[in-house]
């Protein structure tokens, strides 16, 4: 999947484009192309791509089931196809469904689409957005199926009741190139890279509370953790330079690793944006309201050391019908051990990060760790291709039960992190997800130009 | 354990190594119902990979997989074993080992993923020598191919090292890096022999493939990749089994039943470990057991219908073993250190001597330079030498990283008289009679090792080379084949170009088994490709009539 991605952003945006985006012929508002290119970097910075495109899919074509606590959301198709997608969206109805939730016919958006956030868009910049879908994007006749929830209540009328009680951001005014570090930190951070929509908590309306933003928030198996500049329960640790590259790389040695949503994030979106935007982003990140964690009582990535077990060689090869149960020094030593090191420190330049001053190992909450093991790590950035295989149930490397898994976790949160969190097997068979609709063979070589793995999720 | 005695599927297949699996995986896909039976049982990874670092004689392969009572398969490769009997003026060149278990033996392997040459199939008609092959390169071509795709091969880009065997795409992943010893002993050929070196096509990532991580080289492929970076056949298991497929584990099936006229094959019989016996009929049967015990298995099957075994009215039923016997030798390099071992083992080849106009006569050969780590080999040659205290540290360390590895692929004939047959004393525990081989190396196979041997001294010349230890006799390869020998003639060939058999309409062997000459590149690819052909005819008839 990530493959395809990186194809389609080589083939739609360029290096030229993206890479030597330059800020100032944006200000040449009569240009299109300069409005094309600035569109179509605001896109990326919005992350539109992530939600509105399903695996395999064609790029803003829609499809993607996303899950919410109330049921799957079915993202609509974006590309301006009239039929099917916003074709026949003027200016004025794009800037409606994005700034305030309203589809062309009258109906309200499910508040997955972060409107919300959208809503701190500059007038300019939605005319940038509006002319590069209108005009960069290729059209897609492709039906989407209707999403078919019950949102709190079971009409989208009701969405006008949730709107009222959600808080929109407030258009930003002006060019937005020209805005100073903290303001265009603030305007990325909010109207387009929507860091909230996941970070934040969210109330039983699922409306983000404000008072708690970047504190942290649960995400389909995952933790978006908290963000703030907390000492002991965010990243109060990391400096500006730590933030960059890790929206740039999906890296950060000796503090952390996208992967799961976050990679995807990083994939697609952070680490296409400018350097300077990125020091915006990070430096407005910084400076948010520091919130404590209940469950983190100490930096994330202050834990552990590179250490070495003591011996496990056992001299004892057993028959392979007769299998012993593997502890959590032999799990380790069988499934991790060859890739992070027998004493956990990675490779030395870290593409294998380190297990221990290790945000995912160290944090009180074992859930990044678990899905980490159960969905591997697959995220491709214009520095490279990260990957680390799954340990799930679709696995060809190895597939490890709950309770290996539970054992596996426990042991290496008390060798490399903060403690035993006494994780049960009943815990990570409700994250392990359910297995997908078995792929379609691969297609038969006989003329077949590009060799596409035998994918089978 | 499957308690019914109603088993029954559109193509039952014996084996699920790279073969069975393969087949099982493109059958299911095209809406066949298929039930795999595996004589061994199912084991993960990580319980091979703590064997493994368990195990205190690392060489040995076969090491970190002992095998059960019900499906033995050979302890060890490079001594007489208790299971595999060999016989004859060359049985020590004859011990092959394989696994039997989920996935095959491309559990351990080293991931070398050649195409055989067009030559290679046509040996009698271009050369004179052994055979031609029911089929040709061009038949093959999209099979190798889709096999290549399948396992996930990195090779050379064929504009700037052809490799002989034409493509029509490039490999689905570009070459492996070379490592420091690979490095310097292809700038040592390239300057100053005439010969030419090549990148080794391999089974094994050079990038993320198919949710695999990418090669990190730690060396040991054999016994096993503790990373899945390597191809083996349990990941086609996995492929299969999601599409549908039902494998059934410790299935040692033992007999070949057929219909009144013995034209069709009606079902197969399996043991489970308790000797309960379980009947499986289908409509089509393809026997994917590996060379050894394919042949045995219809061996095994004879009955008053045929007296000499199933599939064998040619009498050539176990006849025609071939390998890839071959010279070794170690030595130690006079020049500057080589350290080698950091990397995948083998990724570099010699290729000049695989074919030419002197085929009408010797045996064509091709040359690996083993990057495998030395520590073991250097620390017995310390010792010996009397080396103790500090001194021996600092030769173990001078030795192991100046150590060469040098081994060759040689080219057999098909020999009828080299044959496999069914021991008349020695059995499992299920009573099945282990197999036995009679092996003579042919002379066309002693004169291509006779001139391997001369290049293997050229270039411990070369290297100013010392202490070198030639492996006595001849190195078996674990490449077995031609026990059901492939040709167009039913009275002295098995199965036909397409691998059916000529005595029974229903029955196919997938399996090196087949092959009517070995060529010299290592045999899965092609194993891999006749499977994948297989499944191409299998998928015709069944769904088109």
């Amino acid at each position: 999947m990530a493959d395809i991605k990186h194809i389609f952003w080589s083939l739609l945006l360029g290096g030229a484009v993206l890479g030597g985006l330059p800020i100032a012929s944006a200000h040449a508002e009569d240009d299109e192309q300069a409005l094309m290119a600035r569109g179509a970097y605001l896109a990326t910075a919005g992350d539109c791509v992530a939600c509105h495109t399903r695996p395999g899919g064609k790029p803003f074509a829609g499809g993607l089931e996303i899950a919410t606590p109330k049921g799957a959301v079915i993202s609509t198709n974006i590309t301006p196809d009239p039929q099917n997608g916003i074709g026949a969206y003027t200016l004025d109805d794009f800037e409606k469904a994005l700034r305030r939730g309203l589809r062309k016919d009258g109906a309200y958006l499910y508040p997955v689409m972060p409107y919300v956030s959208y809503a701190g868009l500059t007038d300019q910049d939605v005319r940038a957005l509006y002319t590069w879908f209108m005009h960069g994007v290729q059209p897609v006749a492709e039906k989407v199926p209707e999403t078919q929830i019950g949102f709190p209540g079971n009409i989208r009328m009701s969405m006008m009741a949730w709107n009222m009680l959600a808080e929109s951001e407030k258009p930003e005014t002006g060019d937005s190139s020209t805005y100073d570090k903290l303001r265009r930190g603030h305007y990325l951070a909010t109207a387009l890279e929507h860091c909230g929509t996941c970070h934040t908590p969210r109330n039983f309306m699922l409306v983000e509370q404000q008072d708690q933003y970047l504190a942290g928030s649960q995400l389909n198996g995952w933790f978006a953790p908290n963000i703030t500049p907390s000492n002991t329960g965010g990243i109060g640790d990391w400096s500006e330079d730590d933030l960059v590259a890790y929206l740039k790389t999906g890296h950060a040695k000796g503090r952390s690793q996208a992967a799961g949503p976050m990679g995807e994030a990083v994939e697609h979106s952070t680490s296409h944006l400018s350097d300077e935007d990125l020091h915006a982003l990070a430096a407005f990140i910084k400076q948010v309201p520091a919130h404590d964690d209940d469950m983190e009582h100490q930096a994330r990535d202050s834990f552990g050391t590179a250490t070495q077990e003591p011996d496990l060689r056992s001299g004892v090869v057993h028959r392979v019908d007769d299998l012993n149960e593997l502890d959590g020094p032999a799990l380790y030593d069988a499934n991790c051990a060859a890739c992070h090191g027998a004493n956990g420190a990675g490779t030395a330049d870290q593409y294998v990060p380190s297990l221990y001053t290790n945000s995912v190992v160290g944090s009180g909450r074992t859930d990044n760790l678990v899905m980490t093991i159960l969905e591997g790590v697959n995220r491709t950035t214009p520095s490279g291709h990260v990957s680390m295989p799954s340990f799930g149930s679709h696995s060809d490397v190895q597939r490890l039960s709950d309770e290996e898994i539970a054992r596996l976790v426990n042991y290496l949160t008390i060798r490399f992190g903060s403690g035993d969190h006494h994780l049960t097997a009943e815990q990570v068979g409700v994250m392990r997800q359910p297995p997908p609709v078995p792929a379609v063979a691969p297609a038969a070589p006989q003329g077949a130009a590009q060799p596409a793995p035998p994918g089978h999720t | 354990m499957p308690s019914d005695q109603n088993l029954s599927a559109d193509v039952v297949i014996v084996g699920s190594g790279v073969a069975g699996s393969s087949i099982a995986n493109e059958l299911v896909r095209a809406g066949l119902s298929v039930i795999v039976l595996e004589a061994g049982p199912r084991v993960d990874r990580q319980h091979f990979v703590e064997n493994f670092r368990n195990l205190e004689n690392k060489p040995s392969y076969q090491g970190p997989f002992p095998s059960t009572p019900w499906a033995p398969h050979p302890p060890n490769q490079m001594s007489p074993n208790k299971y595999l009997h060999t016989t004859g003026p060359d049985a020590e060149a004859y011990q092959q080992a394989y696994l039997r278990l989920m996935g095959g033996t491309t559990w351990h392997w080293a991931g070398c993923a050649w195409r055989y040459l067009p030559s290679d199939f046509e040996l009698k008609t271009r050369y004179g020598q052994g055979r031609d092959w029911a089929l040709t390169y061009d038949d093959l071509e999209p099979f190798y191919y889709q096999a290549e795709v399948m396992m996930g091969v990195c090779g050379p880009d064929p504009s700037v090292e052809d490799l002989g065997s034409p493509r029509r795409q490039p490999y689905p992943m570009e070459a492996l890096p070379l490592s420091y010893a690979g490095e310097e002993f292809r700038k040592l050929i390239t300057e100053k022999t005439p010969w030419r070196i090549v990148h080794e096509p391999q089974a094994r990532n050079t990038r993320p493939y198919d949710g695999r991580p990418t090669c990190e080289g730690h060396n040991n492929c054999m016994p096993i990749c503790p990373i899945g970076a390597m191809y083996n056949g349990s990941y086609s298991v996995y492929h299969a089994e999601a599409a549908g497929a039902q494998f059934i584990p410790n299935a040692v099936v033992y007999r070949i039943e057929r219909d009144a006229a013995n034209k069709k094959v009606t079902a197969v019989h399996y043991y489970d470990p308790d000797k309960g016996s379980h009947r499986v009929s289908g409509k089509y049967f393809v026997i994917a057991a590996h060379c050894i015990e394919t042949a045995k298995l219809l061996l095994l099957s004879a009955d008053e219908q045929s007296p000499d075994g199933v599939a064998n009215s040619s009498g050539h039923v176990g006849r025609n073993m071939m390998d890839h016997t071959g010279v070794q030798v170690t030595f130690i390099s006079g020049d500057k250190a080589l350290w080698p071992g950091r990397g995948p083992l083998e990724t570099n080849v010699i290729d000049n001597f695989r074919d030419g106009t002197w085929r009408n006569e010797r045996g064509a050969y091709l040359v690996h330079m083993v990057d495998d780590n030395q520590v073991d080999f250097a620390t017995q040659l310390a010792i010996s030498k009397g080396y103790v205290g500090r001194e021996l540290e600092e030769q173990i360390r001078y030795l192991a990283s100046h150590t060469v590895r040098l081994f060759s692929h040689n080219e057999a004939l098909p020999d009828p008289e080299n044959r496999l047959t069914l021991s008349k004393t020695e059995k499992d525990a299920l009573g099945i009679p282990h197999p036995q081989v009679y092996y003579k190396l042919p002379q066309y196979t002693v004169r291509s090792c006779d001139h391997t041997r001369s290049v293997f001294k050229q270039l411990i010349h070369l290297m100013h080379g010392t202490d070198e230890e030639w492996t006595p006799g001849y190195f078996p390869q674990d490449h077995p084949s031609g026990s059901t020998i492939m040709g167009v003639d039913p009275r002295d060939s098995v199965v036909d170009g397409h691998c059916r058999t000529h005595d029974h309409e229903n029955l196919f062997i997938a399996s090196s088994s087949v092959f009517s000459t070995v060529g010299t590149g290592n045999i899965t690819l092609t194993v891999a490709a006749i499977a994948l052909r297989v499944a191409d005819t299998l998928k015709k008839e069944l769904l088109h009539g």
